[in-house]
């Protein structure tokens, strides 16, 4: 990147909720056709307990082997989306780019085999023969971006023009991810993307 | 100036709250001074090589116990 980049869209996603051990809050940042992922400014809050989040990264990719139905539960896929060492497993989030360019964020229910991934969440949309699969893996996953802040009930907040980071490609989704280890722990987050050409 | 960083790297604000970057993660490098020093240093050390590596390069030379292109001589 350098010289020439574009803003081409912009677009804002916040959640306020409560994590617990076994729930993540989450905000799910699609990717755009064509356009890279920029965070732009975001902020978040840890509530009783200090533990870090994450800004979970595409660890690679795949396509879809055959046709999904609107509503299908199961995912059959060409290969690995990779990375080498971190095969595909129950609990990773995927993302499915569906035929209407929608992004559709499901986390892994089983793996019995490429051709059967199971999803926790049924997708919404038809998806074809070669639609692309982005494995997002588990928060705990190497390769993802991890913030740890020091103190509760504080708004940790960073913003720059241009972005603070970016995506792993063009297209390719991201999604922020924090979960506590204390049932009740408050996070508050707000994420602002720019969408840009490079 | 964005960079895509060639190792892991954390970065601490004033407020205590650090940052982790994993090695192919893309970032504002002008956000981040010290990171960028140290990818100086990186560049200098593993892209760019000594200033007599980058002599040998541009002059053709060979350096003294190698065939030319890094490896010693008989590899």
């Amino acid at each position: 990147m350098g010289a020439n980049v574009y803003l081409e869209s912009v677009a804002s996603y916040g959640t306020i909720g409560t994590a617990t051990s076994t729930t993540a809050l989450t905000v799910e940042i699609p990717g755009r056709s064509g356009k890279r992922i920029a965070i732009r400014a975001f902020g978040f809050m840890a509530g009783g307990t200090c533990e870090a989040v994450q800004f979970m990264q595409s660890l690679g990719k795949t396509t879809l082997l055959a046709v999904a139905a609107d509503g299908a539960s199961i995912l059959n896929l060409t290969g690995e989306p990779g990375p080498s060492g971190n095969s595909l497993a129950a609990n990773d989030f995927i993302v499915l780019v569906q035929d209407d360019g929608t992004y559709h964020f499901s986390e892994v229910g089983a793996v019995t085999g490429l051709s059967t991934i199971a999803l926790c969440t049924v997708i919404t949309g038809a998806a074809a023969i070669g639609q692309t699969v982005y494995d997002l893996g588990c928060a705990g996953d190497t390769g993802h971006i991890n913030w740890a802040p020091t103190t509760v009930s504080v708004l940790n907040k960073e913003s720059i023009d241009g972005g603070i980071f970016y995506g792993t490609e063009k297209g390719s989704p991201m999604m922020f991810s924090g979960e506590s280890a204390a049932t009740g722990s408050e996070e508050i987050c707000y994420i602002t993307v720019d969408y840009i050409n490079k | 100036m964005f960079v895509k960083l060639p190792f892991e790297v954390t970065h601490t604000y004033e407020n205590g709250t650090s940052v982790t970057f994993p090695v192919g993660a893309t970032i504002n490098i002008g956000k981040y001074p010290e990171i960028a020093k140290r990818l100086e240093k990186y560049n200098k050390k593993y892209v760019e090589g000594s200033p007599q590596d980058k002599m040998m390069r541009t002059s053709g030379l060979k350096k003294k116990g190698t065939n030319g292109n890094g490896s010693r001589l008989g590899e």
